[in-house]
């Protein structure tokens, strides 16, 4: 991983047209201001991880279909969808 | 945000071009609907042995849903600058013991039955959760 070291109002670019620049430092927290295209997508690691330790909890086994139609057929027998 | 899924007789096979995050090396998916269970759509990677995915039409979870999709969504699936005709799935998870089914609303799998290119795309507001409680709306 390249460290830079950078300072309130200074930035860097990442190739030709995203730009992260250092807005605020304050304690143990800094403020970042990104400008990327709109087709660059922009998330906190944590919302990332997230998403993955829920797909990674959402894998089934594929011989697992039946199992799978009984669990949410009793979960769902109450619920929204028909 | 509907649209009527194929019933041909073979499973239609979509692809993720960047895989879904944990599992960046699954880009191709046979979209499977037991005709057993008609609300259920079965995704089977073509890239993982032995890996599926539960889901469901978002819309049966909560209605209206209304994700707001990035640009970049929009053009990984090849879908112009528009929604229409585009289905949001969420994948559910369905614990092993006891615990509630939930439905990630906030990372739908979005698919383009035109183009067969689909996309789990990360939704910037918070407006929708990640492991939403499903079949509690009337318990």
């Amino acid at each position: 991983m390249l460290v830079l070291t950078r300072k309130r109002n200074q930035s860097i670019v990442i190739g030709d047209d995203i730009e992260v620049a250092v807005i605020d430092i304050r304690g143990d927290q800094v403020r970042l201001g990104v400008a990327a295209p709109t087709r660059v997508s922009v998330h906190r690691r944590e919302l990332f991880s997230e998403i993955e330790r829920a797909n990674l909890a959402a894998g089934c086994r594929c011989s697992g279909l039946a199992a799978v139609i009984e669990a949410l057929s009793e979960a769902l027998r109450a619920g929204p969808i028909e | 945000m509907t649209v009527e899924a194929s019933h041909g007789p073979g499973p239609d096979v979509f692809t993720f071009p960047t895989g879904l995050p944990g599992f960046a090396d699954c880009r191709r998916f046979a979209v499977h609907r037991p005709p057993d269970c008609e609300w259920l759509y079965w995704l089977v990677s073509l890239d993982r042995p032995d890996l599926a995915f539960a889901a469901v039409l978002a819309e049966t979870v909560v209605a209206p849903y209304r994700p707001k999709l990035s640009r970049e969504d929009l053009m990984t699936l090849q879908a112009g600058s528009s929604q229409v005709g585009l289905m949001a799935l969420a994948i559910l998870t369905v614990p092993a013991g006891a615990g509630a089914v939930t439905a990630n609303l906030r990372a739908p799998l979005i698919i383009n039955p035109t183009t067969k290119i689909g996309r789990q795309a990360i939704l910037a507001s918070k407006q929708y959760s990640a492991s939403h409680p499903v079949g509690a709306a009337r318990a």
